[in-house]
């Protein structure tokens, strides 16, 4: 399968599963929502690993790390699954986070020495416009 | 500011802390579907405290329970579907393009499917967002 058709494939699932949070954001407790999906995001990922027998050695420094990218990851979606449920329409919030990776271009940029063009300083400016005009009322 | 922007921004700012990290554990040769699963599994464990904290009532109905399944599992497709693409493409940024133009079709589905508010101003902005994510991932 090529990579256009695979990045087809995940942006009609990214959009399936932001959907149903929504919907179920709207009725339920987001909150208690957030943790069931990760407690079974975790077993089915652990289960297609456990298939593909892929190790999980690793340093104990880098396995802190990972840790405290999983706290930072609860509250992250904490927040991020109840604005879901909440924002007057669910495109608001997907926008916004999308635009982190904007960001993390710009940082890349000035602490990892990775180019950084005139047409894509441009796309920053852009979004960052695209922002400005999303977060006003 | 409307509470919906606050916590966007809140969610936003840990993404942007969080990428570098990930990054960081690839970099020094642990495969993302690992850091995936301890990632995911912190994030699962790191909020039974604070639900029990705040008193929450963890019972889910078979219903909603059958919905979480299936989010969990879209989202598994499209982490393995994403990354996969992002490691094959041309360009990193292709892939990322594509999976986040989402916000677009959401913004559509919420107005059209579910009579959501959906000012021409705000579509607008999700556009210029999208473009601008178009031109700095060229």
């Amino acid at each position: 399968m090529n990579w256009i058709s695979l990045a087809a494939i995940g942006l009609i699932f990214n959009t399936i599963a932001i959907i149903l949070i929504r919907r179920l954001g709207k009725r339920t407790n987001t909150n208690v929502m957030t943790m069931y999906i990760f407690v079974f995001l975790s077993f089915f990922l652990l289960a297609i690993n456990l298939f593909q027998g892929k190790s999980y050695n690793m340093p104990l420094n880098l396995f802190v790390i990972l840790s405290i990218v999983g706290l930072a990851g609860g509250i992250k979606f904490l927040y991020l699954y109840e604005a879901l449920s909440t924002a007057p329409n669910a495109g608001y919030p997907v926008a916004m986070v999308s635009f982190g990776i904007i960001i993390t271009t710009i940082i890349s940029a000035i602490f990892l020495n990775q180019s950084l063009e005139l047409v894509n300083f441009i796309g920053v400016l852009v979004s960052v416009a695209g922002m400005i005009l999303l977060s006003i009322k | 500011m409307e509470r919906w922007i606050k916590l966007t921004i809140i969610a936003t700012v840990l993404n942007i802390i969080v990428m570098p990290l990930v990054k960081y554990a690839y970099d020094l040769g642990v495969p993302s579907s690992i850091s995936a699963v301890i990632n995911f599994s912190f994030t699962a464990l790191f909020i039974v405290p604070y639900l029990i904290y705040k008193k929450e009532n963890l019972k889910v109905n078979k219903k909603d329970l059958s919905i979480i399944v299936g989010i969990a599992l879209s989202m598994v497709i499209l982490n393995l579907s994403s990354w996969e693409s992002s490691v094959i493409s041309p360009n990193v940024g292709y892939s990322l393009v594509i999976v986040n133009s989402a916000m677009v079709i959401m913004a559509i589905y919420s107005k059209v499917i579910e009579k959501e508010a959906l000012p021409s101003k705000k579509f607008l902005a999700i556009l210029i967002i999208l473009i601008g994510m178009v031109m700095v991932m060229l």
